[in-house]
């Protein structure tokens, strides 16, 4: 059997597409991206250092506060500048109300449909929509303009947060603690397609998603056997190829390792030493590892299990909050030029930032790898093992199945929004 | 009393009142800005235009007769209404960043309602005064970019980028240049913002920013 499906697939910007070719025995998937260049990292370049988050923040509508930090981060450790513990909360706090955004939207729009949900149930979108809206406000409420947030430069907040902002904040989250079970209860009850996963690899910032943006480098992350010190070496560790004479990226660990990056992955590395979970959770989350470990699929668990987790984290972490404590940092006089890189947990997993600025204060060189480049070739690799199973049993026979599997595969992973609603073409 | 009919309602109003008053007595509203209520009609601004049988005139001053037919709202008459606000924005002089308002004005919140694009985002601007951002040495945006967000951004400490656009009047760019960015602003900041959304400008506000600043850009 010879066949060919593609599916253009369309991102936040830019479009996406999946392409499988199946020759007999021989299965091969490509994930790529048919984005015009979008060269961010040339539109900061020249850019004064302050600027440079209200643009990156631009690279994505579903994470620009991922970007926000990672790129106000890299900025500050150029600068030299260090931030307060009061700050580095709060900024953790909106990345954490952002990655739960993507979640809930994600599962409940884009995945439940998968497994036969109808989005048409008004019960359940209006329990997304209310969840939506809730994250919505708090994240207004901290971080300033919804989409691309405004309320942080380097060096600090620009307004200062009253504590009864907080407290608005905090119960507007207690809203919608039902609502969040009630998703889960839904999401964790789905049955799961059986697949191995081909590349066990499972790459994550240590103790994310507890701390998502961390307070400064170097950044210590969590593979499945070793551990990095990742800082001006990012680039050792996370290498960059065009493969296969494809026009984008494919992200590989030591240059040779196909890796997952995101939800499954944090929680994998979060059991070996992450504290402060309530025991509901680390029950929850021991329970689902092994499954965690094995299937790709699960990273949908993982994302639910995940929002629950910063769900409650969120809760304490603000409600103890003293925002009398925070301070603005602004940078000295005598700067002689250098550079900084900034790890954060994005939605979909690790993003790395690194700006190199001159005595100005300007951006010389920027870099930016995406976690949707780290873990695209992850989905290549479990999409053939995906396809093989299928075609090794009687399942693979029936080509709009393995259309189907496939795309449900895909849209596991979360590659960025807009990308896993997009269908599936046939080719022969 | 008299029989007027506005947009096809019947109302009846005294002999001497206005069209204006006819139209509230109907229950519409019509746009107004010079017109102070028994106090001053002169009808100087010609925002209030409504259509009597079909002609254009302005609702504070004309007087209601008989049978008159009344429209109080089309495309026309929403069209006549922005061209002369922005003939009367052309005449101001607008510097929001210093008016001693402090945001009640009505040219604002009128050109909002009608969807004329000419006075700044310093006009909601709760900074104004002495915590303005570009007092402190921070090239905000505010003078030159079109109100309408509420200051979103400038109202939480954060310099506005201009994501609403510029405004295109080229006095008021002169005058922001001139008067306020120029001694409290590194002019190269201004123009390495200005080029985030704007990287398009108008050849003459683009020669603004070039004369004022002698760096290329
Ligand atoms: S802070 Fe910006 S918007 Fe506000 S008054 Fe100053 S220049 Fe205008
Ligand atoms: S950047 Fe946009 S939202 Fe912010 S103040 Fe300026 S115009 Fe308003
Ligand atoms: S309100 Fe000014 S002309 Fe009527």
């Amino acid at each position: 059997m010879s066949i060919k499906l593609t599916s253009e697939v369309v991102r936040v910007a830019g479009e996406s597409e999946i392409l499988v070719s199946i020759d007999g025995e021989r299965v091969k998937v490509e994930y790529d991206s048919l984005a015009s260049p979008r060269s961010f990292e040339s539109l900061v370049t020249g850019r004064k250092y302050w600027e440079v988050p209200y643009v990156v923040s631009r690279v994505c509508g579903v994470c620009s506060h991922a970007h926000f930090w990672a790129s106000n981060l890299a900025i500050e450790l150029a600068l030299g500048i260090k931030v307060d513990e009061a700050t580095s909360t709060l900024r953790d706090a909106c990345n954490k109300l952002q990655i739960l955004q993507n979640h809930v939207i994600h599962l409940g729009f884009l995945v439940l449909p998968d497994y036969g949900y109808s989005v048409g149930n008004d019960k359940y979108v209006s329990t997304l929509l209310k969840v939506n809206r809730v994250v919505n406000e708090a994240l207004r409420l901290l971080g300033g303009r919804l989409t691309n947030p405004n309320v942080y430069v380097p060096g600090g907040f620009t307004e200062d947060l009253k504590q009864p902002v907080i407290k608005r904040v905090v119960n507007l989250l207690e809203s919608v603690g039902n609502d969040l079970r009630e998703l889960a209860n839904i999401i964790l009850s789905i049955e799961l397609p059986e697949l191995e996963d081909p590349s066990p690899e499972y790459v994550s910032l240590r103790n994310s998603p507890s701390v998502t943006v961390p307070v400064e480098g170097p950044y210590i992350i969590d593979s499945s056997k070793n551990t990095y010190t990742v800082y001006e070496n990012y680039r050792e560790i996370f290498v960059e190829r065009y493969l296969d004479l494809s026009t984008s990226k494919k992200c590989l660990m030591n240059g040779e390792k196909v890796f997952h990056t995101g939800a499954r992955a944090r929680l994998i590395n979060y059991l070996k030493g992450g504290s402060g979970l309530s025991s509901e959770l680390r029950y929850l989350i021991a329970r689902y590892e092994p499954l965690f470990k094995k299937n790709p699929f699960s990273n949908i668990y993982a994302k639910i299990i995940e929002s629950l987790l910063i769900y409650e984290n969120l809760l304490q972490t603000l409600s103890s909050l003293d925002t009398g404590k925070l301070s603005r940092v602004r940078p000295g006089n005598s700067f002689s030029g250098g550079f900084g890189v900034g790890v954060v947990e994005a939605p979909r997993g690790l993003l790395i930032h690194y700006y190199e600025l001159n005595p100005e204060m300007r951006v010389i060189k920027a870099d930016i790898i995406t976690p949707t480049v780290m873990f695209s070739k992850h989905i290549e690799v479990s999409s053939e093992a995906l396809i093989k199973g299928l075609l090794a049993s009687e399942e693979g026979r029936d080509e709009s199945l393995v259309k189907r599997f496939v795309e449900a595969l895909v849209r596991a992973y979360d590659p960025c929004i807009p990308c896993a609603v997009h269908v599936i073409k046939m080719k022969r | 009393m008299v029989k007027v009919y506005v947009n096809n309602n019947e109302v009846e109003v005294s002999q001497d009142a206005l069209v204006i008053d006819a139209v509230e007595k109907a229950g519409y509203e019509v746009p107004t800005l010079c017109y102070l209520k028994g106090l001053f009609n002169e009808a100087t601004c010609r925002i209030c235009v409504v259509k009597v049988n079909g002609k254009v005139v302005p609702s504070c001053r004309f007087p209601v007769f008989e049978g008159a037919r009344i429209i109080v709202d089309d495309s026309e008459l929403r069209r006549l209404r922005r061209v002369n606000l922005e003939l009367l924005l052309a005449t101001h002089e607008i510097k929001c960043w210093s008016c001693v308002r402090k945001g009640m004005c009505e040219l604002l919140s009128l050109s909002k309602r009608l969807g004329v694009e000419g006075i700044p985002v310093c006009s909601e601007c709760p900074l104004r005064g002495r915590s303005c951002l570009v007092l402190k040495g921070f090239p905000c945006l505010g003078p030159l970019t079109v109100a309408g967000c509420d200051a979103e951004c400038p109202r939480r400490g954060s310099p506005c980028i201009g994501c609403r656009g510029y405004i295109m009047s080229e006095d008021v760019w002169v005058r922001a240049l001139e008067e306020f960015y120029k001694d409290n602003v590194s002019l190269n900041e201004l123009k390495s913002l200005i080029s985030f959304f704007w990287s398009y400008l108008p050849q003459n506000l683009y020669r603004l920013v070039r004369e004022v600043s002698n760096v290329e850009y």
